[in-house]
């Protein structure tokens, strides 16, 4: 992409939005499972899921990251 | 014009998307061809066309005609859906801020049983009958056949709504009060009669009959269409591939029949059952129901899934990332669907290996919803910012992209077993379901009719502006009530409560929630709007020379103030080879398995424990008290041995720190033993009429007044189900309150209020109960004289009213004619204990008792040691239903037994 087209393509593209929309989706469920967090069993009955929910989300936005265009 | 341009063309993304296949759309969809005449031409022939004409589109070919038919009935049902909801969140919303109730029971639950009918299957379902229909046909470029098993298919489903609404008067006087109060799903016997105390019409489930009927008739039309391409291209011989849009529709086709089978065998059991027929056996109805229950989520997921696969290809201006992932991940969808019934029920005495299998399963479910996200996701990766527009089919995509991430992953929550507990049928359920319905598929919903309604009625959007103010208020309302139910449901409120404790927080989640009720429904009347002014002002569209592709790009522009991005194909040639990105999706998946055989592996202990005590009974420590808890319509029979020995109605009494073993089975209806703690264990199984459920539970060291509700709906009087778990000190007979309220009693949102008994005043509302609490608040005093005034006002007798029967004869008629008093008698009672602290025998003995009057405001005065008593009336108040013309079989039936107007008078030393 030339200078010129890069200035004209400024702002996220549609890929970056999705990634953030993902984000925000994923740090609301992510809220929602902790909101549990005073229940005597959420260590042992929540909270691997929600770690797994987490962890999980991260590895997509590392991997699509690295991942080549859709080219 | 060259003579190229005056043809339609086939789909440039498509046409690359093959990939030495062939091109997908052989022939230009059969939409793009009707519209393949000039503006001019176009103007020229609409002009002639009379209002019915133009609105049903009857100029137009039949299967264009059908498909508007169904998107209009789609939009009426809608339309009706959103009022239901409407009518039963104002009454919530009421009930929050202490205003009365205008509409009964009776018609709040019908409002919330037809709210899920409507909106699931007279919206959702006919919509995507409607648009996956038209696609089918005009993607494998078919001839349309059958016109009359199709109409006839939308003429039963609508049918078959229209019957699941039931019977209501319009004479001698207006009484819609026979409408289905059962849930959109039920549980059987709820609603048979001569099996649950509530009788609904048998034409609940001949309309669920119906329907299941027409969706099937349906898919066998398109199961035909499908038939016919098949032969057409020579089977695998040939050289079309299906679009990947197209698979999907596949799999919503296979798993349409898979799933309303069962939700036929279910209507059609409990139709038998209505009438005395067959074999009865509730267990075995709901795991069959819910065969249907789980599947039709999924059903319906492949509308949002679909216009993934079919329209953001079309913007990105090319093919998606993997095409064999997208096959894998429908593939998968279709197997794994119809299997996935138990993990609706894992509170249910099910056997511990048929709950567990399916939670393994159910995780596995993740890896198609993995493939799909990641591939449409990456489809996007590398479209430039200039190349992209966000109109209202964009914005609509990214929010229903969103809304699957954010209600699809708290899915996993529900899924472990050990998580479920702390929420199930609660309103984060309901807060997870919305996620899915409204941000996930209704968007993507939105988000088809954005890009193709034009292309059925042949005109552009007319208004950008209403676009835009249309998707932003979804936006808004949607996400905002999704929220707030998700912090109802944090609180511990059950769905469908519509009385419960008006605490702060309760209270402000409830107005929370109606607002971005209203907030969503306004931003439908700007779609509603400008579908209306769309039909009959909006520009003409003429996709003479265009593809399918360029015409949805136009359409969708048309959405959009100052569209800037071309419209036109651009040639696509591919640089990253196949090999490339499978590569990363397969890394992608790979650390998808990995983390849910990890979360698994974390898990299984402790979901173990919670599925296999409900089952089967769990070997207790000594000096347990052992209760035998029967649930009826509408509270629990207590019995207990052991170091308390006795029987109560909405009762249990045990000691501090006690361990408490429940054996519970119901009658009438499957109800739910719940005591929603957030500082202790959360205790809640289901108990299902007909079999046995158990729990294991340790009670609060804090004595105190523990709310203990019903978890499962079981007809119109729910609100009032609430009863009592009674905490005495590990001796004695009472003490301070004052550490049970500190704690906020281990965070039991239905722990009725404590209040000082000396200045009290307690009033009996609409609803039959105290001080709109149930049970009524806990009045606290030290022993000695105790006094406090009650009164149950005239005006508080009416409809929601269970204290006095419904008859031909209004309620203030038959007071009246009775002198103000009820055959109940309002009374303080005693709770004796008698015996050992080892063994005691408890039982309440009157201190005081006499016929409740309506009207005066009385005072009791008493001299109290003390101890534990009950006030109010203790036992269950039989309610009938039988208003003017009366009950039929063709309008079921209301009776039950009633207990809200009670309370606990804790007296300390």
């Amino acid at each position: 992409m030339s200078e010129s087209e890069a200035r004209e393509d400024h702002g996220f593209t549609p890929f970056a939005v999705f990634g953030i929309a993902i984000v925000v989706a994923a740090v609301w469920a992510v809220y929602m499972g902790v909101a549990f967090s005073g229940v005597p069993n959420f260590v042992t009955g929540a909270l691997p899921t929600i770690l797994g929910v987490s962890i999980a989300v991260v590895a997509m936005l590392v991997i699509a990251s690295r991942a080549p265009k859709n080219e | 014009m060259s003579p190229d341009e005056s043809q339609p063309k086939p789909s440039t993304v498509a046409a690359a998307e093959g990939e030495g296949t062939g091109p997908l759309f052989e022939r230009p969809p059969m939409l793009i061809r009707f519209l393949d005449q000039s503006e001019e031409e176009i103007r020229s022939r609409l002009a002639k066309i009379g209002f019915f004409r133009r609105v049903f589109l009857l100029e137009r070919d039949w299967m264009t005609r059908i498909t508007m038919l169904m998107v209009i009935l789609a939009v009426v049902w809608g339309a009706i859906g959103g009022f239901d909801i409407f009518g039963f969140q104002t009454q919530a919303y009421a009930w929050a801020v202490g205003q009365s109730l205008h509409l009964s029971n009776q018609e709040i639950y019908a409002s919330l049983s037809l709210h899920g009918i409507r909106m699931l299957f007279g919206f959702a379902q006919q919509f995507e009958m409607a648009i996956f229909g038209v696609l089918l046909i005009n993607a494998l470029g078919i001839t349309p056949r059958h016109k009359w098993v199709l109409y006839l298919s939308v003429f039963l489903l609508n049918l078959g709504i229209v019957f699941m609404e039931g019977p209501f008067y319009l004479f001698p006087q207006f009484n819609d009060n026979f409408f289905p109060a059962l849930g959109w799903y039920f549980y059987s016997p709820l609603g048979i009669r001569n099996l649950s105390l509530y009788v609904a019409s048998p034409l609940w489930y001949v309309g669920w009959i119906l329907v299941s009927v027409a969706v099937m008739i349906w898919s066998g039309w398109m199961i035909a269409h499908l038939r016919d391409w098949w032969v057409r291209q020579s089977g695998l011989a040939g050289t079309q591939r299906l679009p990947p849009f197209m698979l999907f529709i596949l799999a919503t086709v296979i798993l349409i029949p898979i799933g309303w089978v069962t939700a036929l065998a279910a209507a059609g059991w409990d139709l038998f059952n209505y009438f005395g027929i067959g074999p009865v056996s509730p267990l075995l109805n709901l795991v069959v129901f819910w065969f249907f229950g789980h599947a039709i989520v999924y059903i319906l997921f492949l509308i949002p899934i679909v216009a993934y696969y079919l329209l953001i290809p079309i913007f990105a201006k090319r093919p998606i990332y993997s095409y064999r992932f997208a096959f894998a991940a429908a593939v998968m969808f279709t197997v794994l669907t119809p299997i996935l019934s138990i993990h609706h029920l894992y509170l249910t005495p099910l056997p511990a290996w048929s709950t567990l299998i399916t939670m393994v399963l159910t995780f596995v479910i993740i890896i198609p919803s993995a493939f799909t996200f990641f591939t449409v996701w990456m489809t996007l990766k590398g479209v430039r910012r200039k190349d992209w527009e966000w109109n209202a089919v964009t914005l609509f995509l990214l929010l229903s992209f969103a809304g699957s991430i954010a209600g699809g992953l708290t899915g996993p929550d529900n899924n472990t077993i050990s998580f479920d507990v702390d929420f199930h049928n609660t309103m984060f359920i309901v807060s997870h379901f919305h996620a899915m319905a409204l941000l996930s598929i209704t968007a993507g919903a939105f988000a088809l009719t954005y890009a193709l309604f034009p292309v059925l009625v042949g005109r552009f959007w007319y208004s950008p502006r209403l676009a835009q103010a249309h998707f932003v208020g979804s936006a808004i309302g949607w996400s905002g009530l999704v929220m707030f139910m998700d912090f109802l449901g944090t609180d511990g409120i059950l769905r469908r409560s519509l009385i419960f404790q008006a605490t702060a927080t309760v209270v402000n989640d409830q107005i929370g929630l109606t607002v971005f009720v209203i907030v969503t429904l306004v931003a439908q009347i700007f779609l509603a709007a400008n579908l209306v002014l769309t039909v009959f002002f909006g520009q003409i569209v003429s996709a003479k020379g265009l593809s399918l592709d360029e015409t949805i790009r136009a359409i969708a522009a048309s959405t959009h103030p100052k569209p800037t991005v071309p419209i036109r194909d651009v040639p696509f040639s591919r640089q990253v080879p196949r090999a490339r990105r499978e590569r990363a999706e397969r890394t992608w998946v790979t650390v998808a398995a990995i983390l849910i055989v990890v979360v698994l592996v974390a898990v299984l202990p402790a979901a173990w424990d919670t599925t296999s005590s409900i089952s089967a009974p769990v070997d207790p420590p000594q000096g347990t008290v052992w209760v035998n808890m029967t649930g009826y319509q509408y509270y629990w029979q207590v019995e207990e041995s052991g170091p308390i020995s006795g029987a109560f109605s909405n009762v249990m009494v045990v000691r501090a720190g006690e361990w408490v073993a429940i054996n519970a089975s119901a009658d009438g209806a499957t109800q739910g033993f719940y005591l929603p703690f957030r500082t202790l264990p959360v205790v809640d199984i289901e108990v299902v009429p007909g079999s046995e459920s158990y729990s294991l539970f340790q009670a609060p060291t804090q004595p105190g007044v523990y709310g203990m509700a019903n978890a499962e709906y079981n007809g119109p009087w729910f609100g009032q189900d609430v009863g009592a778990m009674i905490v005495l000190p590990a001796t004695g007979s009472s003490a301070s309150l004052s550490a049970f309220s500190g704690n906020g009693g281990a965070g039991d949102i239905y722990n009725p209020p404590v209040v000082n008994a000396a200045g009290a005043n307690l009033v009996g509302d609409q609803e039959g109960l105290f001080d709109n609490s149930v049970p009524g608040p806990t009045l606290s005093a030290t022993s000695g004289p105790v006094s406090f005034q009650w009164t149950v006002p005239t005006s508080s007798i009416g409809i929601d009213n269970y204290l006095v029967n419904v008859t031909g004869t209004s309620q203030q008629t038959w007071l009246a004619a009775h002198n103000d008093t009820l055959q109940y008698d309002f009374g303080i009672y005693q709770l004796n204990l008698s015996g050992t602290l080892g063994h005691a025998d408890a039982a309440l003995t009157p201190v005081t008792s006499s016929p409740l009057k309506v009207g005066p405001t009385e005072t009791v005065n008493e001299n109290l040691a003390a101890g534990v008593y009950l006030y109010g009336l203790v036992t269950p108040i039989p309610y009938v239903y039988a208003p003017s013309p009366g009950p039929s079989w063709m309008t079921g039936s209301q009776a039950g037994d009633v207990m809200g107007l009670w309370g606990v008078l804790w007296v300390a030393p």
